[in-house]
């Protein structure tokens, strides 16, 4: 309109204001705490470099970050190829669309429940008296340390796997039932097998229903810890101890605030690298 | 309703988008109490005109002037200018009675004014009846006719429609023409029409201006631009079926001046001076006559040539016949009659070389054939 | 019926199973009495096995228990209606102005960015913010917190469902003589119906399954019902039927959204 009234940059103040009241105070906190650490009742000393070289020398540290790559990684793709292949079933062997929803339905209930819920959900199967030891004691077989050292990773994934897979189930449903359904009466009328149909009429439609979802998956699950600290605290031992968890335990356990801040900004910033990744695959 | 009708004028408009000029140095002259249409292929500029005369954008430079008023910083309402839209536009969550009230309601006017305006437009545009339905239960016609029943109600000066028959069928769309054409002489309300289709421009033909490339390439009525256009896309444009393209060269022949060209070498007694040695010929389908006996009169001027039929289509009571002459496309030819013909025989047509369109190499007009021959 | 049909429902229903047994043994869990929770053999079938009992809904009911979840709701609705109008005042403007300043893709990129933040590097410091400010264990200081962290969310899901509002519409409405906030008003957010409603519905579900910032914003006198979890686990007996009951009041309203809004859960993740 000719008249100008206002600019757009009026409908972003707000979000900004309310978005800067408190990212504001946490980056600059974040960057002085790296730059200086202040001992309790001390004078603020010169700590940046000392942050770094503990950093890099940080084995404990080195290792979380390979369980955070181990543990979001299988869970990424357990979570994917699961929920693609339930996805593809339930397309392919329910015909009548109102039971498949239903059902469907019911596969995303574990997606809606709190992480706080799912995680007790599960330390009633995994503890040791729990469920799953009381059925298999029921029938004869042994007990499994579920949150034993060698084991407690896995659970964790395992109790991932059950409430998240339905999220890239949800997203390569959709793209699956947007195929038109003529793609695979050619396909049939050519007969090709199973396995080229799929490479030809599927993958190329799933295929960003995939993508997004295991970008997704993957980064929520180094994000999130609430798991590791509702279940096994890290444990036992480091078993279970993630990026997160370790920064965690930096924070408010041992209170190294100088060096937590160093490894949260680090954090911060492979976060936003990877977010930019996410975006680019997005735009495609 | 009082009506004030002005011209309007536009003076160096110039818009930009996207970093590239969709309007470039527009200068229009839009008499009053006409229906004035708009003519051009899509992305020629139409939509950005409109919205620019409508006051929903501002012009990069230039000026609009309605009747010597410059408008150029007033909005659509301080214009008196209303829009209908491509999409009809109609609001989904409110009735038609509701869409078509909507501008009377900014107004604050009495509810039994609203009432009794609405009702009145209503019955003018036929959709009294469906007044209580939302947009969705309305079919496409209905939707337009609410969609102008919006636009009249407040009593703008000016009503722009952009596009607005093209999501409607060929049969409703004759129903609308005749709906505008009655409501510009009953209302006698300023209407700016901007189309792709050639028909409105055959239809409403007293006030045509040709756009393309955010250009107006040509301004004038129905017969100036098809009898003297200004350039190859004006005279593509206008015509029900496209005229036929014959590239000639110009050639010596016995001291005289000839086109050489793949349907055979046409004699005329001046051939205009070009740079080029090139020309482009151009022959409409309805100038074209297939199967006649030579014709006695004007006998000079009668060109004749042969042709593989490709194929007839059948329209109608009318037929196009599709001619292999060995050029890249097939002349077009237009048979008054159905006239069946198997693909693969041969066919004599003959034209009058009066009826040819000369144009140079770059696509401009140079003259008619009676312009040459008398 | 084929081979690879039968197989094919065979799977989907082990898939079934393992989806529904944990949520079945919750639903149990809270309805056994604490001695029936951890038994061999287990005791899964209610009246079979075990009797029925209210003891950890009571519990729930009697203590502050239920005061937990009315936090819970206080902290998540606030929130979320403190968040909306600035969400959809921005969403709106990077759908219609994505070429102004702020409204462009770097700023939506950098919105983006906020949501991919990991708590757990950010939690220290709004920890140390609000307690700075005196406001720890406080409900302004979980309220704001989930403010500033819902944004994002909000701006994502409405900028997606303000592009399929049309364009024509808000013209229309421009010639008929309405100003900007009348558009929004009147056209707009009429329009946009159940996407705002999704919206909200899915922005407040995240809210009410937040965990971390709950616990540690949160002390004695904000607990919302999931850092009351763990506080069920302090000591020597664990009440696990209560962990179960919890779990079932709390994942009522989930299950609630979850059934009304279910077309529009694909775009939450699409942000189409």
């Amino acid at each position: 309109m000719p008249k100008k009234t206002f600019s757009p940059i009026f409908l972003q103040v707000p979000i900004t204001v309310i978005i800067w009241s408190l990212v504001g105070f946490v980056l600059a906190w974040l960057i002085y705490s790296f730059l200086y650490s202040t001992p309790p009742g001390g004078q603020p000393t010169f700590a940046a470099l000392n942050n770094i070289i503990t950093m890099f020398s940080d084995s404990r540290l080195f290792n979380a970050v390979l369980r955070t790559i181990y543990y979001a990684g299988v869970g990424t793709a357990i979570e994917v190829l699961l929920g693609m292949l339930v996805a593809l079933a339930l397309v392919n062997f329910i015909s009548n669309s109102t039971v498949r929803f239903a059902v469907l339905m019911i596969f995303l209930t574990p997606m809606a429940l709190s992480e706080a819920i799912a995680s007790h959900t599960w330390l009633m199967l995994l503890t040791p008296q729990g469920y799953l030891n009381s059925i298999l004691r029921f029938l004869g077989l042994p007990a499994v340390g579920w949150l034993s050292e060698s084991m407690a990773l896995t659970s964790l994934i395992l109790a991932d796997v059950w409430q998240w897979t339905s999220l890239p189930l949800l997203l390569i449903y959709a793209a699956r039932v947007s195929i038109p359904q003529e793609l695979y009466e050619m396909a049939s009328l050519e007969r090709l097998s199973a396995f080229k149909t799929f490479r030809v009429v599927t993958w190329p439609y799933i295929r960003n229903a995939v993508v997004v979802a295991a970008l997704l998956r993957f980064i929520f699950m180094y994000i999130t810890i609430d798991k590791i600290l509702l279940i096994t605290f890290g444990g036992p031992g480091f078993a279970t101890e993630t990026l997160g968890y370790y920064i965690w335990m930096q924070s408010f356990s041992y209170r190294n605030i100088s060096y937590a801040a160093t490894l949260s900004l680090a954090t911060l910033i492979g976060a936003t690298i990877i977010a930019y990744i996410f975006w680019r695959m997005m735009k495609r | 309703m009082k009506q004030f009708l002005p011209t309007i004028k536009l003076v160096d408009i110039c818009k930009k988008s996207n970093g590239s000029l969709i309007l470039k140095n527009i200068n229009l002259e839009i008499p009053n109490k006409a229906l004035y249409v708009v003519l051009g292929p899509p992305r020629s500029g139409k939509s950005a005109l409109g919205r620019i005369i409508a006051g929903l954008d501002t012009p990069d430079t230039g000026r609009i002037l309605f009747d010597d008023q410059d408008v150029t910083n007033l909005g659509p309402v301080e214009r008196n200018v209303s829009m209908v839209f491509q999409d009809f536009a109609l609001y989904p969550h409110l009735t038609a009675f509701d869409n078509i009230a909507s501008p009377l309601r900014k107004l604050k006017l009495l509810k039994e004014e609203i009432r009794k305006r609405v009702l009145e437009v209503a019955e003018y545009l036929k959709i009294s009846h469906r007044l209580t339905h939302y947009p969705s239960e309305l079919s496409g016609g209905e939707k337009q006719r609410v969609a102008i029943a919006r636009a009249l109600v407040k009593g703008a000066q000016i009503i722009i429609l952009d596009e607005p028959f093209i999501r409607l069928d060929l049969k409703i769309r004759e129903d609308m023409r005749a709906e505008l054409y009655r409501l510009q002489k009953d209302v006698g309300v300023n209407i700016i029409l901007l189309s792709s289709d050639p028909i409105d421009a055959m239809v409403f033909s007293e006030n045509i201006a040709f756009m393309q490339n955010g250009e107006i390439v040509q301004v004038g009525n129905l017969t100036e631009l098809y009898d003297d256009p200004k350039n190859i896309s004006v005279a593509r444009y206008i015509g029900v079926i496209e005229m036929n393209f014959i590239p000639a060269k110009i050639t010596q022949e016995n001291n005289r001046k000839v086109l050489d060209t793949e349907i055979g070498k046409m004699a005329l007694p001046t051939i205009p001076q070009l740079l080029e040695d090139e020309i482009l010929i151009g022959i409409r389908p309805e100038h074209i006559h297939i199967g006649e006996e030579d014709v006695p009169s004007h006998a000079g001027n009668i060109f004749t040539f042969e042709g593989r039929v490709k194929i007839a289509e059948v329209i109608g009571s009318e037929t196009i016949v599709h001619l292999d002459v060995g050029l890249a496309e097939p002349i077009r030819v237009l048979v008054p009659t159905i006239y069946k013909k198997n693909p693969g025989e041969v066919l004599k047509a003959t034209f009058n070389m009066r009826d040819l369109y000369f144009f140079d190499v770059s696509g401009r007009f140079i003259c008619r054939g009676g312009d040459i021959l008398g | 019926m084929k081979l690879s049909r039968l197989l094919g429902l065979i799977g989907l229903a082990i898939f079934g199973l393992f989806i529904i047994g944990p949520l079945y043994i919750t639903i149990i869990t809270a309805i056994k009495n604490i001695n029936d929770v951890f038994t061999i053999p287990p005791k899964l079938i209610p009246y079979t096995d075990f009797e029925p009992s209210s003891e950890a809904f009571d519990f729930i009911f009697n203590t502050r228990g239920k005061y937990t979840f009315i936090t819970s709701l206080i902290v998540a609705s606030t929130a979320t209606a403190i968040a909306l109008i600035p969400s959809l005042l921005a969403a709106y403007g990077f759908s219609r102005c994505p070429k102004a300043a702020m409204n462009d893709e770097r700023s939506f990129f950098t919105l983006l960015t906020l949501r991919m933040v990991p708590p757990f590097a950010v939690v220290l410091p709004i920890f140390l913010y609000w307690n700075q400010l005196g406001l720890f264990d406080t409900y302004p200081a979980l309220i704001w917190t989930y403010t500033v962290f819902s944004v994002p969310l909000a701006v994502w899901l409405l900028k997606g469902f303000v592009d399929e509002v049309p364009p024509s519409i808000e013209d229309a409405a421009k010639v008929d003589g309405y100003g900007f906030l009348d558009r929004l008003r009147k056209f707009v957010i009429p329009i946009l119906g159940p996407a705002l409603a999704a919206t909200i519905a899915l922005v407040w579900l995240f809210l009410w399954n937040e965990f971390l910032f709950a616990l540690k914003l949160g002390g004695s006198r904000v607990v919302t019902y999931t850092a009351y979890l763990p506080q069920l686990r302090v000591g020597q007996r664990i009440q696990w039927n209560v962990l179960g009951a919890i779990g079932v009041l709390g994942a009522i309203p989930p299950l609630i959204i979850l059934i009304l809004f279910r077309k529009y859960l694909i775009r939450v993740y699409l942000g189409r």
